[in-house]
């Protein structure tokens, strides 16, 4: 029943699985529509002017501290939250809400959520969580997905079939993030958003889940939007990886790239701040004070109170993405501070 | 030598479970001493927590069931609540992952670190009538001195404008500044020893890179004893001074942070080494071979690595596995061992011959 409508000539074709135009989503922080009324107080921006693209069997990495909108922005592609600008595209056609969207368009995005405890339901095994999601992609009843179909589908995620009969309170971290998996790919997506699906599990079960997550990708030609704080675990999946600070896009480009040669100062002190696992290197460095906050953006460039290379036309003028060599950066210093003078010998490398 | 801050010997912890009995921490040796930084590393379940747990005797629903811990001179395991409580939060402190979990939501950043402040510097009498709220008992003049210090703490754990921030409660701040602010109830009673369990996990790499960097001045400054619980390789081999290596309750390896994650001895620290990502460039191939943890109720005899061990031997099987002194300060616990570097970089070249050559080697 559950048949993939995507042929070898979709992965070629230049439509991107998933598109974001210039989505904007700002949230009000009083409730009442009196207190609205009322105050003064801006809304918080949390997603500004971002558009990208995913195609079939990317990843697209999204990193960027807690708070800076990488999370909204994964909302706005599932269809959980509805943006104020701009629009969401599923293979060129526009999408509006989770409600608005058909059952099919619907079937194309999977979710992997952060807590992935809390996306079960505690009171169920977990086979019938998981055969819930794919008997409802093809709107049968829950009864017609077999034991088979599940099996199958644990076992697509290095479980044994076993485990369907327990529930989640008796699974591990690492399995209840492989469950949450196979539970996404049960209705044949075509793309997943994974919301840090690997933060908080210790780094042998996080190389299993990563190691398990390019298989899936590699068998069903899935692509990933793979949301993470951490860039070590982005650098081992990523194809392209996008930064975003404060709401925005503050450079996109090829993952090798990126890292060997970060563009943005932002990127470079994300790269920095890695502790490394050879005890004889330089420590990490941290990034000193705060993102801004989204009800009150700085002007110019949003990073600049933090920024090492700050001067004078970053507190006036708001830098927009350009693209600098292979890549695309939102700072008013990328064109210079990359130029000839400024580059890794790896440079060279990266015909890309 | 005199003795150590902190002295763990052979520490054994249990949990009575409807599935049998699990030994959570299964002889553990070690120890913490002022102005230095011990990591403990360990996957999940390896009993890490456990025992920083078991250190402050925090250990419910588990028991310990044998060994000892002697804190500044004082032996833990049998010591009396009252004791403990007096130890607990002064000379010894902790920090657990979850700050949210260790503030509370309705009472301010500010008079959380201050009650920690009081507590410790008034006597318990003070604190009785200061409780009765007798007028003309009541230390006001106390309050106001430990607010002016927990302005001071928030400025050491670096958190911005303190005078303002000591007033916030715990939901106005970003996770990076609620774990400061436990950090900052942490370090309020001065302490000796500071356990901190895996404290920058749930924290941004940038706010973490801080934290760490904290440590290790707390560490060079005050002299603290710090006992780091982490998942992390990164994290323990920046900011440690030693490191115990555990798995499955067990000290596989420990020894120096340069040695023991530079070149290390025991198979299991190498495998975990290998798991890295920071270690798994582009070509996509992170080791799985460390693939099923064991089940921890089961009993077994011998090294609890040897189903996933690829140097795996008879002897490994047979019979409980002694801890050597590879070198002074570095211990191992492996049948197997010492590997040398040499013997490690020509097994990797040539793992199908890795399991005949090996007996020779170490008989």
């Amino acid at each position: 029943m559950t048949q993939r409508n995507q042929t070898p000539d979709d992965v070629q074709s230049g439509t991107p699985v998933v598109e974001v135009q210039n989505v904007s989503k700002a949230f009000s922080s009083t409730r009442s529509v009196l207190g609205r009324l009322r105050s003064s107080d801006s809304p918080a921006k949390a997603v500004c002017d971002v558009s990208l693209a995913v195609q079939r069997g990317e990843t697209l990495g999204l990193v960027g501290e807690s708070g800076c909108g990488k999370s909204t922005l994964a909302k706005l592609i599932t269809g959980q939250l509805t943006p104020d600008d701009g629009q969401v595209r599923l293979d060129g056609t526009r999408v509006g809400e989770l409600s608005e969207r058909s059952t099919a368009q619907r079937r194309r995005v999977g979710v992997v959520f952060q807590h992935a405890r809390g996306s079960f339901d505690p009171r169920w095994p977990i086979g019938r969580s998981i055969a819930e999601a794919s008997s409802d992609a093809t709107s049968a009843s829950l009864h017609d997905t077999g034991p088979d179909e599940v099996a199958e589908l644990l076992c697509s995620v290095d479980l044994a079939p076993a485990i369907a009969d327990r529930y989640p309170r008796e699974l591990s971290g690492g399995e209840i993030q492989r469950v949450a998996l196979a539970r996404a790919i049960a209705h044949d997506p075509d793309i997943i958003v994974l919301d840090e699906p690997v933060s908080g599990l210790d780094m042998a079960t996080q190389a299993r889940v990563l190691s398990l997550l390019a298989d899936i990708q590699q068998q069903f030609g899935v692509g990933y939007v793979f949301i993470s704080h951490d860039l070590n675990v982005v650098r081992f999946l990523a194809d392209r990886v996008a930064v975003m600070y404060a709401g925005e896009l503050v450079e996109v480009g090829q993952a090798g790239d990126l890292f060997q040669s970060p563009n943005h100062p932002y990127t470079e002190a994300l790269i920095r701040a890695i502790p490394s696992d050879d005890p004889r290197d330089p420590p990490p460095v941290p990034l000193h004070g705060a993102p801004p906050d989204p009800a009150d953006r700085p002007e110019g460039c949003p990073f600049h109170p933090r920024c090492p290379a700050v001067t004078q036309s970053c507190q006036e003028h708001h830098p927009s993405l350009e693209e600098v060599r292979e890549t695309h950066v939102r700072c008013l210093h990328a064109p210079e501070a990359t130029g000839e003078t400024d580059i890794n010998e790896s440079h060279t490398e990266n015909g890309l | 030598m005199s003795e150590p801050l902190l002295r763990v010997e052979n520490l054994q912890t249990r949990f009575d479970t409807d599935h049998g009995t699990v030994d959570a921490v299964n002889g553990v040796s070690f120890t913490v001493d002022r102005g230095e930084i011990v990591g403990i590393l360990g996957e999940s379940g390896s009993g890490k927590s456990v025992t920083a747990r078991s250190i402050c005797r925090l250990e419910d629903p588990g028991n310990i069931v044998g060994g000892s811990i002697t804190f500044a001179e004082r032996e833990l395991t049998t010591a009396t609540e009252a004791t403990l409580r007096r130890l607990r939060g002064n000379k010894l402190s902790m920090v657990f992952q979850d700050p949210t979990e260790s503030l509370n939501p309705v009472f301010s950043v500010g008079e959380q670190i201050a009650e920690s402040v009081r507590v410790h510097e008034s006597s318990e009498t003070q604190r009785l009538l200061d409780f009765l709220g007798v007028s003309p008992f009541r230390d006001r003049s106390a309050w106001e001195n430990a607010r002016e210090r927990a302005i001071e703490l928030l400025d050491q754990v670096g958190i911005p404008n303190p005078e303002a921030n000591v007033s916030s409660f715990p939901h106005e701040f970003s996770g990076g500044l609620r774990q400061r602010a436990v950090l900052a109830i942490a370090l309020a009673s001065e302490p000796a020893l500071l356990v901190a369990d895996e404290p920058t996990t749930a924290l941004d790499t940038t706010t973490q890179a801080d934290i760490l960097s904290r440590l290790r001045s707390l560490r060079d400054e005050q002299n603290i004893g710090i006992l780091l619980i982490s998942h992390d390789i990164g994290v323990i081999a920046q900011t440690c001074d030693r490191v115990v290596v555990l798995y499955d309750g067990q000290v596989m390896e420990a020894g120096p942070v340069e040695r023991i994650l530079t070149a290390p001895e025991r198979p299991y620290t190498r495998a975990l080494l290998s798991c890295s990502v920071r270690n798994s460039d582009a070509d996509k191939q992170v080791q799985s071979a460390m693939a099923r943890p064991r089940d921890p109720s089961s009993s077994h005899e011998g090294c609890p690595f040897a189903d996933r061990c690829q140097y795996v031997t008879e002897t490994c099987r047979s019979g409980p596995i002694p801890t050597t002194e590879a070198a002074s300060d570095h211990r191992l616990a492996c049948v197997e061992a010492p590997f040398s570097e040499a013997k490690f970089v020509s097994e990797q070249q040539e793992i199908p011959a890795a399991n005949g050559g090996q007996q020779n080697d170490t008989a």
